[in-house]
């Protein structure tokens, strides 16, 4: 097993100069200030470890901005970083190892619903508050605990702007091709539902194992079927794979949905032919929401990159952690997870609420985005649209 | 509803000839050295990434990609087999496995630093698909196949019509008898080494274009790499290609038929079948190439 990784007040390169001065700015406040140890453990090996890069990127710029700020509860934060291998028993693991062992004073959330079910058990376990920041099934919230908190979207949020854009494009039927996940099953009954609703017809559901790069035999059902849209949910490198699969095969739904668009991997991988497809954002860099500027500019700096959504899941979820912890003026678990029973706060993804029984997430919204040109237009909902929808899909040929 | 059989075994075709490609180099090293090289999918992985930076990045035409990339492979594996390789041979089964396990991991991580985490692609090369009898066949796929095809039997016409090939099989077959016919061992194994790390190169070349690249994108195949392998009988060349096939056909026609987590199941079941009813594969002869 590897050991923590500390990501200490001081980092190498470009950023030290930064990092050097928001040390100085806190150091004269909290000289003596021992630091408050926080753990994780996300994926830095296996199948999720790109993805996890990004949401790592989110904590590590959260902790920049919380150390500018003079710390928390006035101790500068450090962290603690393990690497759960993309592998949620390992997840579960080192929480356990984070809290016994290395005795960190406040837990951050893990990446993907997966890890994030198996850590938060543990940190239930342990009477430890847990702020889901990576796990958008809401699964892991139907489990009656009592210390765990949905930050990050739940996935109803996902795919609530299909009914909308259905009727205005005049779709009635779907096919459901999602990796075989957690969220994807959580996706499934929350479409089940719109469909319900809204008189749209799921024609057909369809699980693929992790590590799928195949789909004729679901593009072969669907060509029969013939379903308006095709929705999914999984990684950008299925939605990518999808994509050039579709074309490679000349299959081409009306609408094609998925998560995974939402990253810039996306449009550079896929080219002409990624363009009109839809994505499931959540979070943009162009909202107006409160800290997002800074975020973005940070992210930026440091990354030479505008932040996509895992790094804002991160960013959010550590914040909301930070606040409720700040307006309890405790590391009490008990006390913050009074807090955080009824705690509302904005940032960069916007309003963060939780379901008063639950306690899962249900102030953020789902945006859905069209690439066009090269970029993510929000489509829906309609006060945030940067671009009018264009569907159904143009023809291969026809671009 | 009638299933589109020909769709169906098109696409399982194709899915197999990708199989195949990505096994041959794998069947190559192991039938001669009896060296099981986990990071042969990281070779494909670096060869489609340095691909989509010749090719999206520097502007060069797909074809010097076809070149470069499987040259470079060459090299790269000869210091592998140098440096790690040469040193283990005699070392039991388990000791190359473990080294090249880790030369994997070294691997994945070094390309995780040189190209980052995200995923990469190639639009617009060999995309789009031709129609034949009424199905639509991706031309990157079948690029691929026919690739793989046409490598597969040069490399076993060369095993088999060139001086150098037989020496490569006498040595596959029976190493001391080798030897004392002169043959230079050291020098067989250099160049199955290198020719086997070729071959994931110009896998990694000819995978760039249909799926998204990223450092773990051989970790996607080594499995179902494996899977074919045993199916087909570890060194066999045509057991090879017929269990690519087979397994291509049974993974589509499995997802169509039960969906696609039954339809991946499917594919370990026969391997799992293989090995307790028939351990040396379907075609498998010992150990012979």
């Amino acid at each position: 097993m590897t050991g923590p990784v500390r990501v200490g007040p001081t980092r190498r390169g470009a950023t030290a100069g930064l990092i050097g001065l928001a040390a100085a700015g806190w150091a004269g406040r909290t000289a003596a200030a021992e630091p408050l140890r926080m753990g994780v453990a996300l994926s830095q090996s296996g199948n999720l470890a790109d993805s996890g890069e990004l949401f790592k990127r989110g904590i590590d710029l959260w902790r920049e901005d919380v150390n500018g700020r003079g710390g928390l509860l006035g101790r500068p934060v450090d962290i603690v970083v393990y690497d759960d291998r993309s592998d949620p028993a390992t997840a579960a693991r080192l929480y356990e190892r984070l809290i016994t062992n290395d005795k960190v004073e406040l837990l951050l959330s893990p990446w993907g619903s997966a890890s994030c079910a198996t850590a938060s058990a543990v940190a239930e376990k342990h009477k430890r508050v847990f702020v889901n920041a990576g796990g958008a099934s809401e699964a892991i919230h139907l489990r009656g605990f009592k210390y765990v908190f949905q930050s990050a979207p739940a996935i109803s949020a996902y795919v609530a702007g299909v009914a909308p854009v259905s009727k205005a494009h005049g779709f009635k039927t779907l096919a459901i091709v999602s990796r075989d996940y957690p969220a994807a099953r959580d996706m499934t009954k929350a479409l089940d539902k719109i469909a319900a609703e809204h008189g749209l017809k799921i024609e057909m559901t369809e699980y693929f194992p992790a590590g799928t790069t195949d789909y004729s035999s679901s593009i072969a059902r669907a060509r029969q079927l013939n379903p308006d849209i095709w929705i999914g949910v999984g990684y950008p490198n299925e939605a990518i794979e999808m994509v050039r699969q579709f074309r490679a095969v000349n299959y081409l739904p009306k609408a094609f949905i998925h998560n995974g668009p939402a990253q810039d991997d996306f449009v550079a991988a896929t080219g002409k032919d990624g363009e009109y497809v839809i994505a499931i954002s959540l979070y943009e860099p162009v909202l107006k929401t409160e800290g997002n500027a800074g975020f973005v500019a940070a992210h930026k700096a440091r990354y030479k990159s505008e932040p996509g959504y895992y790094a804002a899941f991160a960013y959010q979820g550590a914040t909301v952690l930070e606040r409720a912890v700040a307006k309890t003026g405790s590391l009490d678990q008990d006390k913050i997870r009074e807090t955080l029973t009824t705690f509302e706060t904005d940032s960069v993804m916007g309003h963060h609420k939780v379901d008063p029984k639950t306690y899962v997430q249900i102030g953020l919204k789902g945006l859905l985005d069209q690439i066009r040109g090269g970029k993510r237009e929000i489509i829906w909902p309609d006060d945030l649209k940067t671009a009018d929808a264009v569907l159904p899909m143009p023809a291969w040929d026809k671009r | 509803m009638n299933a589109p059989v020909l769709e169906l075994l098109v696409g399982g075709v194709l899915l197999g000839g990708l199989y195949a490609l990505m096994a041959g180099g794998l069947n190559l090293i192991f039938g001669v050295m009896r060296v099981v090289n986990f990071a042969h999918g990281e070779f494909l992985a670096i060869g489609a990434l340095v691909t989509v930076s010749l090719v999206a990045g520097a502007q060069a035409p797909y074809w010097v990609a076809l070149i470069v990339v499987p040259a470079g492979a060459a090299l790269a594996g000869l210091v592998l087999q140098t440096f790690v390789i040469r040193r283990l041979a005699d070392a039991p089964l388990i000791m190359s496995l473990l080294a090249t396990y880790a030369v994997s991991t070294v691997l994945v991580n070094a390309a995780i630093l040189i190209w980052g985490g995200g995923y990469r692609g190639l639009p617009g090369v060999l995309s789009g698909s031709v129609r034949v009898a009424g199905v639509d066949v991706s031309v990157a796929r079948f690029t691929a196949f026919l690739v793989a095809i046409g490598t597969s039997l040069a490399v076993w016409i060369f095993l088999r019509s060139t001086r150098t090939g037989r020496a490569i099989r006498s040595v596959a077959q029976a190493p001391e008898l080798a030897i004392i016919s002169g043959i230079s061992v050291e020098r067989v194994r250099n160049i199955t080494f290198a020719l086997g790390s070729a071959m994931a190169g110009l896998a990694g070349v000819l995978m760039a274009p249909t799926f998204a690249s990223d450092a773990q994108l051989g970790s996607r195949f080594l499995i179902k790499a494996f899977a074919v392998i045993i199916v087909g009988g570890m060194g066999s060349y045509p057991g090879a290609i017929a269990a690519a096939m087979l397994l291509g056909i049974l993974e589509v026609f499995g997802g169509y038929a039960f969906g696609q987590v039954i339809g991946s199941a499917l594919l370990y079941l026969v391997m799992l079948a293989v090995l307790l009813v028939r351990p040396r594969g379907l075609l498998g002869v010992g150990a012979r190439i």
